[in-house]
């Protein structure tokens, strides 16, 4: 099943099990069922709880938190994650800081989906991986769809934990199949919140990387193996932030080089940021600084083969390693 | 023959799954039959054969790209291999090893089988792995108890900027001596009980010899003489440790010694026998070794070395006399002491050996 | 334009509504006391000269609405509670604080009311909340903004939904013709009015410093909202008789005296001289009281 697919099915399910839970947004309901066909047939089932609004980014986000203030749950599909900067203050001011901001713990929960990444054609508006903005704010989860992971699973933790959470989804894994087991080279295995992907035990290459890179990552590895003979193990979280290493500390352990991949340009990042987190966890067991993946400091121009140049690409994940 | 690849079905897509073949392998097909159903992220869509002939499918279903190749229409044809080299799946579907393309050109020029490779019991075939394969020599794991002391002398080498400095010591009157210990102990005192009971008695004289080097120009003095010994009687190699050898008498340490010998017979240390030595001895009884290097433990300042008797001749006041001599080594942290600090630890131990006179003071 | 507020001859009043409109006043002014004595951290808002508004409004809300209030949120919240303590405890993050001292004066979350500082970012919310409203039929929200909210892009995606889907929200705008230090006609282009016809949203406007006036000319209103799950925008005339916060007050000598002129108080001193005496007395003492009660507990504690 294509990641998609898994999408629009965990929303099913979702919203056949909990009627509490509402979906806003732009061109959501049938027979359009979204830009992306992520919430097809939603509306024909459920009615009055998908609505699909005006062109309002940060006014859904803002109703989305007014029906979970309220006691509902509310998903909030953004066409674009890059129109997630019109959001901002809802998002940040308001769904986040609410959680702790009146002395006590006030649980919103509100799931904001962001379709996003390049490698499509959409060109410098539509294309921006934005997930950098979103880390370390107070009361806020990022979340990042991966092949390896239940969406539905993901939704529903996300709301008993009854913090805000956004919920990137790269646009090109939605063509992708879901993924289990392995891919004859590698076993996948779903452990607390990570997948872990790895030809041998106890590799010294560890690469970390957000759900949107795993074709690209799965590739790399690939290479790296099979033509370089380096043995590198894929970690990837489903929640970016905050971010618990906890259950790949045994991976991690056996690491002597790490590095993380990930899409948008450098400065600020979440991988930075796990790079940090890394240091003070592996000091003095890596032999080298930990190696960062990412895309150039540009938009995202439209042409292919100039938008081919501006995103991070597999060649480029296998260079970093194996260097 | 007709190559039957994936036309390109959308834009958005870089890849579809193929769903079904409506057509079986090896199936005579006819242009504008329906062959395949391949789906996109927003559709599924039957393609059609695009010749007359006999349908070779190459990609059974799964994942698959535009232009990849899924098939070919025709006469019995030949198809360029996938560049990934694969292992022919095991029975339950699961492919069992992962053969790196440098391990696999070499498989190809040494033309080793399948059975070999999947024989080192690795999940990912390195070129390595292969080489050692291709090499007919045999390859052999050392016991447990070597791999150990592999460990510890490649640390000491790695850790302990040694120096070494050997001394000659006369035992000829020694040996009378030894007998008559031996009977009065009733236990078996030779000239190793001697040299570990002399090396333990410096410590007081001597303290840095029996230290242990903590870095930063600084050194843990020991608060006893505990002298490991090594015992090796083909059962591999034993250090036991005779504990405050400095404080007890002789014979004590003699009996120890007697009763380790006879453990490491019956091979059977406890590991509170191995533990806590400050410095070590190390015996090399065979005939005509004149003289050893010994190593030195990790934590550990100092090791002597005792080499098996010799006969020398020597001018005497008629003429010449035959001497009984014996070469003990002193390697030493040079971090920690210099040769002058050796030579006079040395020298008080070969006095000891040399003068049996004082063990019976 | 809206002109000053002037008032023939005030109706009677309750002595219900009276008393609070004082306690809130004398609130307003204690805190200022306070600040002037350093003894409160950051800044404030008070509501001096919109007291009756929020003591009209919050009589014709049922426990069950949700109100929304925003920075100068004071009178909004002591008018719907009688909880001087808990709120002066807020504001000096003392034991018995509404939200731990955390939230301080703009940021309150107490049953079903919530204020929050950023300008227009409650509507959204509120018409969420609105919908929620609409679909278990308990209640409507209530949100009170100022006229430099309308500055805000928010608003008007707020009205926009809440008209589209028929969500039961009130907007309770209190028009106190200035936005911090700029006057409305130098950041208001058009009217309010004019704004809410552009959404087919019934708007309602009453210039008067008379509380029973404002209920009267808002009860038709509420009603409205309540039964036909509409929204709808009620703009109150209001003048703002102190600072924006604390002594950053520009406005001219003739400016000051107007809005003094049109401040709901003199207007009541002036018709009701010994009812307000009256209670003006015994509203003053309690606030002091509460103050000194308040700052004599310890310090709140956040976990």
């Amino acid at each position: 099943m294509r990641v998609a697919e898994h999408l629009n099915r965990s929303l099913h399910t979702l919203m056949e099990n909990d009627p509490s839970v509402h979906l806003l947004g732009e061109d959501v309901s049938d027979p359009y069922g979204g830009a992306f066909k992520i919430t097809k047939g939603l509306s024909d089932r459920f009615g009055p709880r998908v609505m699909s609004t005006p062109l309002s980014e940060g006014g859904i986000v803002g109703v989305g938190a007014g029906l979970a203030l309220a006691g509902d749950r509310a998903i909030v599909e953004i066409m674009f994650g890059d129109f997630a900067t019109l959001a901002f203050d809802q998002l940040v001011n308001f769904a986040a800081k609410s959680t702790t901001m009146y002395g006590r713990r006030v649980d919103v929960p509100l799931i904001v989906r962001l379709p996003t990444g390049g490698r499509r054609g959409y060109g410098p508006t539509h294309s921006q991986s934005l997930q950098k903005h979103f880390i370390g704010v107070p009361g806020l989860s990022v979340y990042e769809m991966s092949p390896f992971h239940d969406a539905g699973r993901l939704f529903t933790e996300i709301f008993d934990s009854g913090r805000p959470a956004v919920f990137f989804e790269d646009k090109v894994l939605y063509t992708k199949p879901m993924l289990s087991g392995g891919d004859g080279l590698h076993t996948f295995e779903v452990r607390d919140g990570w997948a872990v992907i790895r030809a041998e035990r106890d590799t010294e290459h560890v690469l970390l990387a957000p759900g949107g890179l795993t074709d690209r990552a799965l590739a790399a590895l690939r290479d790296l193996l099979l033509e370089d003979e380096i043995a590198c193990t894929l970690l990837v979280p489903a929640r970016l932030h905050p971010l618990d290493v906890t259950p790949v500390a045994d991976v991690l352990a056996a690491a002597r080089r790490v590095h993380v991949a990930e899409d948008g340009t450098a400065g600020g990042t979440w991988g930075a940021e796990v790079a940090r987190l890394l240091h003070e966890r592996l000091w003095g067991r890596l032999t080298a600084p930990i190696t960062h993946i990412s895309a150039p400091d540009s938009i995202i121009p439209t042409a292919a083969h100039l938008e081919a140049r501006c995103t991070v690409q597999p060649a480029d994940i296998r260079r970093a390693i194996n260097t | 023959m007709t190559e039957f690849r994936i036309p390109k079905l959308n834009n958005n897509d870089d890849s579809y799954i193929l769903v079904e073949w409506l057509a079986a392998d090896g199936q005579e097909v006819k242009q504008g039959d329906p062959l395949v159903v391949i789906e996109t992220s927003k559709t599924a869509e039957e393609l059609e054969s695009p010749a007359d002939g006999t349908l070779v499918i190459r990609v059974h279903s799964g994942d698959c790209a535009p232009g990849e190749l899924i098939a070919a229409i025709g006469a019995a044809v030949e198809v360029a291999e996938p560049v990934v080299p694969e292992v022919p799946p095991l029975e339950s579907g699961e492919i069992d090893v992962v053969i790196t393309r440098p391990a696999q050109a070499l498989i190809e020029r040494h033309g080793i089988s399948l059975d070999r490779v999947r024989a080192l019991g690795k999940k990912v075939i390195r070129a390595e792995d292969v080489e050692s394969l291709a090499d007919p020599r045999e390859v052999v794991e050392l016991p447990r108890a070597q791999r150990q002391a592999a460990d510890v002398v490649v640390l000491s080498h790695q850790t302990i900027p040694a120096a070494f400095t050997v001394v000659k010591a006369d035992v000829t009157d020694t040996a009378k001596l030894t007998r008559d210990l031996s009977k009065h102990a009733r236990t078996l005192i030779g000239l190793s009980e001697l040299l570990v009971k002399a090396v333990a008695d410096q410590r007081a004289e001597f303290p840095h010899l029996f230290a242990t080097w903590l870095g930063d120009g600084r050194i843990r003095l020991a608060e006893g003489s505990h002298v490991g010994v090594t015992i090796d009687v083909g059962k591999g190699l034993f250090v036991p440790v005779v504990r405050d050898a400095d404080v007890r008498p002789l014979d004590a340490v003699a009996r120890e010694l007697m009763d380790y010998r006879m453990t490491a017979l019956r091979g059977s240390f406890r590991e509170r026998d191995l533990e806590g030595a400050n410095i070590a001895v190390t015996l090399h009884s065979e005939a005509g070794v004149e003289f050893a290097i010994p190593i030195i433990y990790p934590g550990h300042v100092a090791a002597l070395s005792l080499a098996s008797t010799q006969q020398e001749v020597q001018p005497g006041d008629e003429g010449f006399m035959v001497r009984q001599t014996v070469r003990i080594g002193l390697a030493f942290d040079h971090r920690v002491v210099n040769g002058r600090d050796a030579a006079l630890f040395l020298g008080a131990v070969k006095r000891l050996l040399e003068e049996p006179r004082r063990w019976l003071e | 334009m809206i002109g000053a507020v002037r008032e023939r001859t005030l109706t009677p009043v309750s002595e219900a509504d009276l008393s609070r409109m004082l306690r809130i006043r004398h609130f307003e002014k204690a805190l200022l006391r306070l600040f002037e004595q350093g003894r409160l951290n950051g800044t404030t808002h008070t509501c001096l000269g919109q007291e009756h508004v929020p003591v009209a409004v919050s009589a014709l809300l049922s426990p069950d609405d949700h109100v929304f209030s925003n920075h100068r949120g004071h009178g909004h919240f002591l008018a719907r509670y009688d909880e001087p303590h808990a709120l002066l405890a807020e504001i000096t993050g003392r034991e018995g604080a509404l939200c731990n001292g955390v939230g301080g004066s703009q940021h309150i979350y107490h049953e079903r009311f919530l204020s929050t500082g950023v300008q227009g970012e409650s509507l959204p919310v509120a018409v969420g909340v609105a919908l929620r409203h609409r679909r278990t039929g308990d209640g409507i929200a209530c949100a009170y903004i100022g006229d430099g909210t309308w500055g805000e892009g928010s608003v008007y995606e707020a009205l926009n939904m809440a008209q589209l889907w028929g969500a039961p929200l009130l907007v309770v705008v209190e028009h106190n013709r200035i936005a911090q230090s700029t006057p409305t006609e130098a950041q208001l282009a058009g009217s309010i009015a004019g704004r809410c016809a552009g959404f087919g949203v019934r708007h309602e406007r009453v210039e008067s410093v008379d509380v029973n006036v404002v209920r009267g000319a808002l009860a038709p209103l509420v009603e409205y909202v309540r039964r036909e799950k509409r929204p709808a925008v009620f703009e109150a005339s209001v003048h703002r008789a102190g600072p924006h916060s604390k002594g950053d007050d520009t406005r001219t000598a003739a400016e000051l005296a107007e809005a003094a002129a049109g401040d709901w108080y003199a207007h009541y001193t002036r018709d009701f001289p010994a009812q307000v005496a009256a209670l003006e007395e015994i509203e003053r003492a309690f606030v002091d009281a509460a103050v000194e009660n308040v700052l004599a507990r310890p310090l709140s504690e956040w976990s």
